[in-house]
């Protein structure tokens, strides 16, 4: 579910590309100093994506220093040094993850709850710290509406549901939120509220997609399949993904512009990024099927 | 109804399945209340077409007689008043009063209506579903099959923007073995042009 939301680095100039890296330093240096050592561990793009909406949005920039870190200590390398953005972005990471960590508790087997239920306690701390440290951002209330929507989500998947696009609402619902809150502004929050809701919809979608394969052979629940395709529905999801990107960049061109190298880095992944993230995931599920068929194939003849 | 349905669509009785359509659009599209900005002329122009909605519900039903589900409880007005729902773009209510149906009722037409509810929402899967199964119980129909092809047609056309990669055509040199072909072939031009090498 996560990491799908990346930039198209090939069309990205030299100073966006240096400065998405920075961000993304920086949201790991965030994560860090906010929540908790190992909370960077689920550091993830789609949540840098997030801090540079919020930045873009509120007119704040980043101001980039350069610095060491634990996994780089020899070089030094840009990081954008922590600002409001990426504080919000730590935490609404550390809250959507432990929630959905609650969800996974109910529906997976027993290897994989007790991993998560060890892991548990971790994200609860991070959680806490972060309402600690940033009792302005109101991350309570934020926690409750992810959870009832997570939660609305388990549901339907218990129910076994058959409509892809009912769960993916409700998923984009859930990402509208979080990219709507504590904005003042109503109409900027409306704004990113639709575009979260147009790319929680293409991130729930994608990841059916991308999961497919794997679902069926361990027969794990997918609403494709419980719908009855033995095969993924290539050209009906992918009109639907279309459909959501397109939207999501009409949102982006509704918000004022404020800095121009955000607005670019924003740009290029909802216009590049995300359909080169889709042609991947097509093109590796396009080679599993076609060396699946040569092997059947071979095995058939005995040649080869 | 007083007056004859065919009569208020302007079509002969013997009129073929195209020509009712093209008929009912024309006049949905003179009579259109949002065309009308007096409120007089709105509210005539709301009986007007309550009027050719109920025409065209009963002349496309003698037209194709093959009610998915004869004999079952509900009345057509039912699905006239969806209709005239949709037609005035108030999907929520079209849906709230569809779901509403009992689940025995639910027809080729009632299956049509999701469908079109649904591809108006950008469900593709969804849409296809319903659409099948209103062509699958009313293969006559063709209505359905039109709604069908059409909403097939525009996933299609997102699809092919899409597949074609907008990446595409930009990162020729996107790995390391064609940047090393491209490398290749220029050093060769450059050294055959030279005449060095």
């Amino acid at each position: 579910m996560f990491g799908y939301i990346r930039v198209y680095e090939n069309e990205l100039k030299v100073r966006e590309y240096r400065l998405y890296k920075s961000v993304y330093c920086g949201l790991c240096k965030t994560m860090k100093k906010q929540l908790g050592y190992a909370s960077s561990l689920n550091l993830s793009y789609d949540f840098v994506f997030l801090a540079l909406l919020r930045s873009y949005v509120l007119g704040e920039g980043f101001k980039i220093k350069p610095g060491r870190c634990f996994l780089h200590p020899f070089r030094k390398r840009p990081i954008a040094e922590g600002n409001s953005s990426l504080d919000y972005s730590a935490g609404a990471s550390a809250i959507l993850i432990y929630n959905k960590l609650l969800d996974d508790l109910q529906d997976n087997g027993f290897l994989r709850r007790g991993i998560v239920r060890l892991s548990l306690p971790f994200y609860r701390s991070y959680i806490k710290r972060a309402k600690r440290k940033q009792p302005g951002f109101g991350f309570e209330v934020l926690s409750e509406k992810v959870k009832k929507y997570l939660d609305k989500l388990t549901r339907l998947e218990k129910e076994d549901s058959k409509s892809a696009e009912q769960n993916a609402e409700i998923f984009g619902e859930l990402l509208g939120e979080i990219f709507s809150h504590g904005l003042d502004s109503s109409e900027t929050a409306e704004q990113c509220r639709l575009l979260g809701f147009h790319l929680g919809r293409w991130i729930y979608l994608i990841d059916l997609m991308d999961d497919f394969d794997k679902d069926k052979r361990q027969g794990a629940y997918n609403p494709l399949i419980s719908a009855g395709y033995t095969s993924i529905p290539t050209d009906l999801l992918t009109a639907s993904l279309y459909r959501e990107n397109e939207l999501a960049e009409n949102c982006l061109a509704g918000l004022p512009v404020t800095y121009e190298d955000i607005g670019a880095i924003l740009k290029n992944i909802l216009e590049l990024g995300l359909s080169n993230t889709c042609a991947k995931i097509q093109k590796t599920q396009k080679q599993t099927t076609d060396k699946a068929e040569r092997n059947s194939q071979s095995d058939g003849t005995g040649s080869v | 109804m007083e007056r004859d349905p065919y009569d208020i669509l302007g079509v002969s009785r013997y009129a073929t399945e195209d020509e009712i359509k093209k008929a009912y659009r024309e006049l949905v599209k003179k009579y259109h209340p949002d065309n009308f900005p007096d409120d007089n002329m709105k509210k005539l122009a709301e009986e007007k077409m309550k009027e050719i909605n109920e025409a065209y519900e009963y002349v496309t039903r003698g037209a194709t007689n093959a009610y998915a589900g004869g004999g079952s409880s509900y009345s057509a007005s039912q699905f006239i008043e969806i209709r005239r729902l949709i037609n005035e773009q108030n999907y929520s209510e079209a849906d709230i009063k569809l779901e509403a149906i009992n689940a025995s009722d639910r027809g080729a037409e009632w299956n049509f209506l999701k469908g079109c509810l649904m591809a108006q929402k950008g469900w593709f899967l969804d849409a296809n579903k319903y659409f099948e199964t209103a062509c699958r119980l009313d293969p006559a129909n063709a209505e359905y099959r039109q709604a069908y092809d059409a909403m097939r047609n525009t996933a299609e056309a997102y699809t092919r923007g899409y597949r074609q990669g907008r990446t595409s055509g930009r990162g020729f040199c996107d790995d390391f073995c064609t940047a090393f072909i491209c490398t290749d072939c220029c050093l060769h031009c450059c050294c055959d042009g030279s005449g060095g090498c």
